[in-house]
């Protein structure tokens, strides 16, 4: 039996096992970023002026903006204008059907699970599926529909729905929120749009497939989401992304807006390309997500499972300005060989009788870094808010790092707020009783794992919940767990 | 055309700490000069705003005024006196009367031996623009240099008077406990009339193997000045340091305390108590640092906060990569009174090795209705009932303190206090 500190060795030294390049031409832009690019991107979105001309505000804010460096992660310097800035799959025709698609990147999708097929109308998942900044497919509509949902690219929406774009754009992230922010207002691709009219619960999980393919493409969604009264929606996003030596860059955003008694449910699985053994490749994963609880009594609950990227710079965060409102935050964080991850969640209590709820687990190993950031912030008429927030970290390990930096803020005596995290290694004593019970450590570990990010794994949809165990038990089972 | 004249607002204050004789007070001086004073940009002071202590002129003053004394404690210390920083022979008790205890000014042993050797070592400069402030150019402060295996009989007292306004004051007391010593001291500052004042202090302790040094702390300067203190310790392997910092009146206090776990089996204890009230701004600030294997430490503040009265905690535990066997709890509580208090809490661990031990936990919140209504129903009004709560939840802080006399005398002062909200 292999002993606990084989099992450690192996689990840090795992590799990535979904690393595979597609091989279809691509259409590029030129390489860096100026006004032109910009243009360029715009133009080939075919979008209207008015678009055009938020981008290049954008890029206008970006340029007097520095890059952050607060965060508890180290990397080589960016060069921004040594990237390319926009890449799409060069098949043009508007597709009817999955057959007709390139049969290579249908082969890509079997190869991440991914079934266009009946099997996913069984589950009852649409999928709007992006394939490096270009949305491909996406089916479902016809159900959707006759329910009123909006479900479509970003850029169909400029096209179709631009009242709602000029309405709720930016209106969550404004551009100048922060420096990756407004970089990917100035330049975003592509990414999803969703809009659930008043009253409807959304009968299927809303789900995007993200791919980063291209070799040295930024990648820049832009997700927006707005349910409006009384509506339902549970979405979810998953990624993966092949091996590559540079480092690629992805400075998404995603603003979600829930109106009065709306819930919004939105879950990720992230498992990006965390680099080799020895830190090299990986993407750099700069995210600015943010909900907004606008209504009263609305909610918005984030579920994130984060084990790729080799920086992950993340918060997704709840801004409770209805009153009675709910936000909620569970993340699973795992970080292994050189990863870095600075992930947390803002909770920001504005409305009266607001609560949220922050559940935080980390898991560490080899000679990663990961790191808890959290804010929760009670404004002064947020009367009778209420707070939990638990963040644990374990650590599998001598040579990783487990940190946790919350700022809580109150200016409401009648508010409550608790905070609580621990840091520890898995114990010994639990190990031996389970070895006792005839589980070999492997197993034990991976049960003890499986059992600490329970909590948070719970929380997910039943079809994403699988992939989860599994993303975790390709970074740590097998091995450790 | 207009003239426009870049002021530097600490340049009042840097001509006056010019031409001191300390060590390092030349080089200091430069780094002030070179340093910039924290804003609510700088991570570290993100919630405690500094600034405006610099648009006062300040002068310094010598401490021979004429001084009335408060009531010594009910129970018996050493007392030592200063007076606007400096050093009073005259009000102070007879220092001599500890075998193999040394404490005095520490103005007359700069040349000596162990301060040269200790003496801005603790508390080195680094970025921080008040440590650079006060080595430039120290007023005094108290010297306590306990041989092996000594004790002190009772506790040290000392005393710290500011009267005036507009003054400078920057106390610097240097605590040396040899192989097994053990040191007893209430640091207490009292202000009159001295709310336009500034207080910069920095106290170095270097404890020894084995040895075990107390410090009680306490900040009552009703009109006092502004204080920016630092508690700098450093402690060799089984060695024991216990602060215990209450904070019950001032301006703006702010009370750091950086502790260096630097042997084996050593052992940190912070406690923190505060009632603030009126526009009292308390910034509690820590920093341990587990530097090696098997060192434990534990964190415990607790604040009611009321008025228009601001509370800070920020506690930073770093575990070092092989500190292994680390055991660290850090806690914080806040009772919000009031619609214009605020509580802003920072607790962060930061951990590089993996068998460790560590835990924070943070609330703010208001008194417990459950509690109150129980109270409520046996018959006590609700201020009673209040007032036992808030007692309850300060004792659970005061209860660590060991030195029983003085838990009592300041569970009075805290009691007496808590009348007033």
């Amino acid at each position: 039996m292999a002993t606990q500190d084989e099992i450690l060795q192996e689990v840090t030294t795992k590799e990535y096992a979904y690393g595979f390049i597609t091989n279809i031409e691509s259409e590029k832009a030129a390489k860096g970023l100026n006004e032109d690019i910009v243009r360029f991107i715009s133009a080939k979105k075919e979008e209207p002026e008015w678009m055009l001309e938020w981008r290049l505000e954008a890029y206008r804010i970006w340029q007097k903006m520095e890059e952050p460096h607060w965060a508890h992660v180290h990397y080589p310097k960016i060069d921004y204008q040594n990237a390319y800035y926009y890449s799409a799959p060069k098949k043009k025709p508007q597709l009817t059907s999955l057959d007709e698609a390139d049969p290579e990147l249908v082969e890509t999708f079997k190869k991440l699970g991914i079934s266009l097929d009946e099997q996913k109308r069984l589950v009852g998942v649409a999928v709007d599926v992006v394939f490096d900044s270009v949305s491909v497919k996406t089916t479902f509509q016809k159900t959707l529909k006759e329910k009123g949902i909006i479900f479509c690219s970003f850029s169909e929406a400029v096209k179709v729905h631009p009242d709602l774009i000029k309405k709720y754009l930016g209106s969550v992230v404004p551009r100048t929120d922060n420096y990756f922010a407004a970089l990917n207002s100035a330049v975003f691709s592509d990414g999803s749009f969703c809009y659930i009219p008043p009253g409807v619960r959304c009968p299927m999980e809303l789900s995007t497939y993200f791919r980063i393919n291209e070799a040295m493409t930024g990648q820049f969604e832009r997700t927006l989401l707005i349910a409006d009264e009384g509506a339902y929606v549970s979405y979810l996003e998953g990624c993966t992304a092949p091996i590559r030596d540079e480092h690629q860059l992805h400075a998404a955003v995603v603003e979600l807006v829930a109106l009065k008694s709306a819930e919004i449910k939105y879950s990720t699985v992230q498992n990006w390309y965390p680099g080799d053994k020895e830190g090299k490749g990986g993407i750099y994963n700069f995210v600015t997500k943010r909900g907004l609880c606008l209504g009263d009594h609305s909610k918005i609950s984030w579920t994130q499972v984060e084990t790729g990227s080799a920086i992950t710079w993340k918060y997704p965060s709840c801004v409770l300005k209805g009153d009675y409102s709910t936000g909620e935050f569970y993340s699973v964080a795992v970080t292994n060989n050189k990863q870095q991850a600075d992930t947390g969640t803002k909770m920001v209590h504005i409305g009266k009788g607001t609560k949220s709820t922050i559940i935080s687990k980390g898991i560490s190993a080899g000679f990663s870094n990961n790191s808890y950031r959290g804010l929760v912030k009670i404004g002064k008429g947020a009367n009778g808010a209420r707070n939990f927030s638990q963040c644990d970290s374990l650590l599998l390990g001598d040579r990783c790092g487990a940190h946790t930096f919350p700022y809580i803020e109150s200016e409401n005596p009648s508010a409550m707020v608790e905070h609580e995290a621990t840091t520890s290694k898995i114990g010994e004593d639990q190990i031996f009783y389970l070895n006792q019970r005839g589980l070999p450590t492997e197993k034990a570990v991976s049960l003890i794992v499986n059992g600490y990010a329970k909590e948070v794994l719970n929380q997910l949809p039943m079809e994403f919940a699988v992939e989860a165990q599994k993303l975790l038990a390709v970074s740590l089972e097998g091995s450790v767990g | 055309m207009s003239t426009m004249t870049a002021i530097d607002p600490k340049d009042s204050v840097l001509c006056l700490l010019e031409g001191s004789a300390w060590p390092g007070a030349q080089a200091a001086l430069d780094a002030a000069s070179e340093l910039p004073i924290p804003s609510t940009k700088t991570e570290a002071w993100k919630y405690t705003r500094v600034g405006k202590l610099f648009n006062t002129t300040y002068s310094t003053l010598q401490g021979n005024i004429e001084v009335t004394l408060p009531a010594r404690l009910p129970f018996n210390t050493t007392r030592v006196v200063f007076v606007n920083g400096h050093f009073r022979v005259d009000l102070s008790d007879d220092l001599k009367a500890e075998k193999g205890i040394v404490i005095d000014s520490l103005v007359h042993h700069l040349a000596h031996g162990p301060v040269k050797a200790h003496y801005g070592k603790v508390a080195p400069i680094g970025d921080r623009f008040f440590t650079a402030m006060n080595s430039a150019a120290p007023t005094d402060g108290l010297i306590i240099l306990a041989t092996k295996g000594t004790k002190t009989s009772k506790p040290v007292h000392v005393l710290h008077l500011s009267t005036g306004g507009q003054q400078l004051i920057q106390p610097r007391d240097l605590f040396m406990l040899h192989e097994g010593a053990e040191v007893e001291v209430i640091v207490e500052h009292i202000g009159k009339d001295a709310s336009t004042s500034l207080v910069n202090s920095i106290r170095e302790s270097v404890i020894g193997e084995s040895a075990n040094l107390t410090i009680h702390h306490l900040q009552n300067e009703t009109n006092g000045p502004a204080h920016i203190g630092m508690d700098a310790a450093t402690i060799a392997a089984k060695g024991h340091f216990s602060i215990d910092t209450t904070t019950l009146n001032g301006s703006l206090v702010r009370n750091e305390v950086n502790v260096a776990l630097a042997g084996p089996e050593a052992h940190a204890e912070l406690n923190g108590v505060y009632v603030l009230n009126g526009s009292t701004h308390c910034d509690n600030h820590t920093y341990i640092g587990h530097d090696v294997p098997d060192c434990t430490s534990d964190e415990l503040y607790k604040g009611i906060v009321a008025e228009k009265g601001t509370g800070v905690f920020n506690g930073k535990v770093y575990v070092k990569q092989d500190a292994q066997r680390t055991r660290a709890y850090q806690s914080n509580a806040n009772i919000l009174q009031g619609d214009d208090a605020k509580v802003y809490t920072k607790p962060e661990l930061e951990i590089y090795a993996d068998d460790v031990k560590c835990s924070h936990g943070c609330t703010i919140g208001r008194f417990d209705e459950q509690g109150l209504f129980y109270l409520r129903s046996r018959g006590i009004s609700e201020a009673e009932a209040k007032k036992m709560m808030a007692h309850a939840f300060m004792y659970d802080v005061l209860e660590r303190i060991t030195n029983t006399e003085w838990r009592e005398h300041l569970a009075g002062l805290i009691d007496a206090k808590l009348a007033t909200l």
